[in-house]
């Protein structure tokens, strides 16, 4: 069969009616989860579990698909309208989404967003259709080695993320990493600063970190502060979500960069969508001319991340469906779906189960443009959400943050480490510490130990192991050229005041 | 008034734990060898590096003209009563239900702002409490308990 | 305190006193929790969600499937042993958090042989070893010998620091006298692909985990953990088979209720398991899945348990490995 056949047999089995009703039921649920603060998508993808069982494989796996990727659409809206992440994965969209909802441009953002969502996708859904097989057997070639020096590289690369003074930067991202590392070590099994509290052996919950840090404690910052926007009815026309020409121009790189970052990601077992936002931000902020807009409503803030997220939630199919290796826990129950119904997952999926294949990847196609049908009308409606006095407000962002935090582990201690984290990032931010490093040291730390430790193991002691292999070596150079770079200003000029 | 540069309280702060977070990492957690690194490894590098790092804003505070500019003041009462709030609803959750731990959050978490009423605040925490019922029980199907009665 | 053990022992008094068979036609009156002590999504979830449907569909049960996750399946299985003995609170444990934990971690407070009711087994999956196609490993024997030879020379690659395939692992370089370098990863993308790529030399992993691999040719399976070899991979002969006199290990899932459940209360479930356990649709679903299914009879549960946790205890004990 040549590709072309393959395509209209995707696009055959994708149209089919009963396949289409559960792309759309996938994908209305997946922007409705992702629009609510801390509903995880594993814990809604469990709960549709059972129904799958009386789908076939093919329509039960695109309900899934649509409820992963659709999260990710959605969870931008809270980031941007209340500066409070729909899921981690947004938590950096907000950096400059927030301000421009605060500067009254929250329907072009909430637009914007939506746009580099599909671009981001459809470039993830093309990567899926044509490089698969490259692209999973290059993914083979990324060892503990080179993984550490991608970590180091992103750690280096984000270190400057958020606005302010350098070091206060480095300080929260080793405090995120400490936090990170808390729970039962990989090698030994040993609890490390638990101090004996068993909920704690797991380490701590990303979900409890984000909601606190970013839900938390932008609440207590605004409450008082935070008037009714000024909103006055023609910012909620279609007009005022159009993008000025100027926005328009500089979306279009850093969502190409963007796509790029989050593919590559993506196909990484173990990253995902989360550090792909991180890593198109950082991208972003680096290469632009004029850093200084970051985190003041710059528009490539939030199309890199965005669009970043999405191309890696489409290509996190890529090692699941082409080698039968899931990169997280998400991907291992759509994998549980597969062989409910006999299908055994593999490299030989593609090439047993062509319309299954490409009946999920066309469906992608077809998700992607609900979700963009779905989610612009809607932007009208999400917006007048800021005329709602923000005394009526907060008190139900709290209880969503609550409710979607205890959902996600059923843990009533996560949602005491959410008051904690809160409290803990309200008092940093008024000192001035930025909590987005955190947030990324959180995440990346201990993958980051665990690498280098396993390195370590692997290379039977030898730290020469990472200038040893070439992809390892060639990052490792990337990550030093980087970081000169980044101290050259401390020696030729001196720095701007801070603020 | 003299001030103390709050940067040099934090940055001392900071140095201080992560002394802490070394030499407790140190004195818990085996070290391992280079090849077979233990859990106390790096634990104890990072806290020396938050040490360093700590050390380092102290020190730039200390020989800085005038005082970095502080983004907003601390609300302690907010502050007190959103956390409050959340720790309500995370100990309600279990042993009442639902309904008692949205109400608790809500209606704690609404005296932060002070421009709230006992009527308002009523009124808020009913509709949430609907709102809660209708959409994680109803539409998303969540398995939490609306009511337990103590005892039961 | 999360546990309302005062109205337990309430409960419990009234379930007594009112053991009649009339009330067993009650139950179970109200909705039965069922706790997964495991994230939604795992190896241990889908069974037990597939279970759960089951018995849904053919008693009219209103069964609520509660994941606790947490260190190591031990919190909710923990909280499973000491909720209400009504029948009304039942769970899914395995070989992990019901067998190997309380006897690697000092933290776990229950104890495995009194304070559960045994329903019954539902599924075992043995383990699979493999290597990358390219090896020199031809067969389990050649691994064994180069061990011998050059002790600590293998690199052997698990699912993660006290999983079952690690245990098992141990297990077998206690029985064997062998010296392993051991390479625990987190899940098993990172693990599979590094064996596929020789990074690693063995890995061990769940039979249908590492079965694609075997299937496409990247991966070359040595033997498997299971006494009589695995119907999924029939020619792969077992470690017993090298020598390894006795050697088994598996994992498997299991039904459990807190101990002490009244006898009505039980009869009505055992009978609803034992229906549910040999339905056609059920089987053929949690065969899909890679596992051997089992009778879900609650003697046969009674009678091996003791003998695995003896067993992993011994391990334990043996390898001197203590998570705390």
């Amino acid at each position: 069969m040549t590709y072309f056949d393959n395509i209209i047999l995707g696009l055959e089995t994708a149209l089919s009616l009963s396949n289409l009703w559960w792309c759309f039921v996938g994908v209305f649920l997946g922007t409705l989860l992702g629009v609510i603060p801390g509903i995880g998508v594993l814990a809604a993808i469990s709960m549709l579990f059972p129904l799958t069982f009386q789908l076939d494989a093919t329509a039960a796996l695109i309900m899934l698909a649509g409820i992963w990727y659709g999260t990710t659409y959605g969870g931008s809206t809270a980031a941007i309208l209340l500066n409070v992440p729909g899921a981690p994965a947004n938590a950096i969209t907000a950096l400059d989404g927030y301000p421009m909802s605060q500067q009254g441009r929250a329907g072009v953002a909430l637009f914007m967003t939506t746009i580099a969502s599909f671009f981001g996708g459809s470039v993830g859904i093309i990567l899926l259709m044509t490089f698969s097989g490259v692209i999973s057997s290059a993914a083979l070639q990324f060892s503990s080695a080179e993984y550490f020096a991608l970590m180091l590289l992103g750690l280096v690369a984000a270190s400057n993320i958020s606005n302010g003074s350098m070091l206060k930067g480095l300080i929260m991202v080793c405090l995120g990493v400490l936090f990170g590392i808390v729970g039962s070590d990989i090698y030994t099994g040993m609890r490390r600063f638990t101090f004996g509290v068993v909920e704690l052996a797991d380490g701590i919950a990303l979900i409890a970190l984000a909601m606190g840090l970013f839900g938390v404690a932008e609440v207590i910052a605004s409450v008082g502060k935070v008037d009714v926007a000024k909103l006055d009815p023609k910012s909620l026309s279609f007009a005022a979500m159009k993008p000025s020409r100027s926005e328009m121009r500089r979306s279009w790189l850093p969502m190409i960069r963007g796509s790029a970052v989050g593919s590559f990601f993506g196909t990484l077992p173990g990253t995902g969508p989360s550090i792909a936002a991180f890593m198109a931000y950082a991208v972003e902020k680096r290469s632009s001319k004029t850093p200084e807009r970051f985190g003041k409503g710059a528009i490539e803030g939030i199309m890199a991340p965005e669009s970043a997220n999405n191309a890696a939630d489409q290509t996190s199919f890529i090692p699941t469906l082409a080698l039968g290796i899931p990169g997280s826990a998400t991907m291992a129950l759509m994998l549980g779906a597969l062989m409910i119904h006999g299908i055994a997952p593999g490299p030989q999926l593609m090439t047993e189960q062509p319309s299954l294949f490409w009946g999920l990847v066309m469906s992608f196609w077809i998700g992607n443009i609900l979700l963009l049908v779905l989610n612009i009308p809607l932007i009208g409606l999400w917006v007048r959400l800021l005329q709602v006095p923000y005394q009526w407000l907060f008190p139900a962002v709290l209880m969503f943050v609550c409710i979607g935090t205890y959902s996600v582990n059923n843990s009533w201690f996560d949602v005491v480490l959410v008051a904690l984290f809160g409290g803990l990032g309200y008092t940093l931010r008024t000192l001035g510490f930025p909590a987005a490093p955190m947030l990324l040291g959180f995440v990346l730390g201990p993958m980051m130990e665990e690498h280098f430790r396993r390195a370590m193991l692997l290379g039977r002691g030898d730290p020469a192991t990472f200038i040893e292999r070439p992809i390892s070596l060639v990052v490792l150079l990337v990550t030093l050229a980087l970081l000169l770079w980044g101290v050259r200003p401390l020696f030729s000029r001196h720095k701007p005041a801070s603020r | 008034m003299h001030k103390i540069d709050p940067d040099l309280i934090s940055g001392m702060l900071v140095a201080l734990f992560g002394l802490i977070v070394a030499i407790y990492a140190f004195n818990h957690y085996p070290m391992g060898t280079l090849r077979r690194m233990g859990p106390g490894m790096f634990p104890v590098g990072l806290g020396g590096l938050i040490s360093c790092l700590g050390g380092a804003l102290a020190l730039s505070a200390l020989f800085r003209r005038g005082h970095v500019a502080i983004p907003f003041r601390f609300e302690s009462r907010t502050a007190v009563l959103v956390i409050v709030s959340v720790a309500a609803f995370a100990l309600l959750i279990r042993s009442a239900g639902l309904v008692p731990a949205v109400i608790a959050v809500v209606s704690l978490s609404a005296f932060a702002d002070k421009a709230a009423t006992l009527r308002s605040t009523l009124v808020l925490a009913v509709a949430l409490c609907a709102l809660a019922y209708v959409l994680f029980r109803l539409a998303l199907g969540l398995n939490l308990p609306l009511l337990i009665w103590p005892g039961a | 305190m999360r546990y309302r053990n005062g109205s337990g022992l309430v409960a419990l008094a009234i379930g007594l006193v009112v053991a009649f068979p009339a009330v067993a036609q009650n139950y179970p009156g109200s909705n039965i929790n069922f706790i997964v002590p495991y994230p939604p999504g795992g190896g241990t979830d889908i069974p037990a969600r597939i279970v759960v449907d089951k018995l849904m569909e053919q008693t009219g049960w209103n069964v609520v499937v509660l994941n606790q996750p947490g260190a190591g399946g031990t919190i909710g299985l923990d909280q499973l042993a000491r909720s209400n003995p009504d029948g009304l609170t039942i769970g899914m444990a395995q070989t992990s958090n019901l067998a190997v934990n309380p006897a690697l971690n000092p933290e776990v407070n229950y104890d495995p042989l009194t304070d559960f009711t045994l329903l019954g087994l539902v599924t075992t999956q043995p383990m699979g070893i493999v290597t990358h196609n390219g090896s020199p490993f031809e067969t389990f024997q050649d691994f064994i010998d180069e061990v011998r030879e050059n002790p600590g020379s293998v690199l052997f690659g698990t699912p993660g620091t006290g999983t079952v395939a690690h245990m098992s692992i141990e297990r077998l370089a206690v029985q064997g006298d062998l010296e392993l370098e051991h390479v625990p990863y987190t899940g098993i993308a990172q693990a599979i692909s590094d064996v596929m790529a020789g990074v690693v030399d063995i890995y061990i992993g769940s039979v249908p985990s590492v079965l694609p691999h075997v299937t496409s040719g990247s991966l070359r399976a040595l033997a498997v953990t299971s006494a009589q070899p695995d119907p999924l991979l029939p020619d792969v002969p077992t470690v017993a088979s090298f020598g390894f006199e006795g050697y088994e290990s598996s994992d498997w899932k299991a039904l459990v209720g807190p101990a002490g459940m009244p006898e009505d209360v039980l009869a009505s479930l055992n009978a609803a398991i034992a229906a549910a356990m040999s339905d056609p649709e059920l089987r053929s679903l949690l065969e899909a899945q890679g596992s051997t299914v089992l009778s879900g009879d609650p003697e046969e549960f009674a009678a091996f348990l003791p003998s695995e946790v003896q067993t992993w205890a011994e391990v334990v004990d043996a390898i001197d490995i203590q998570i705390d």
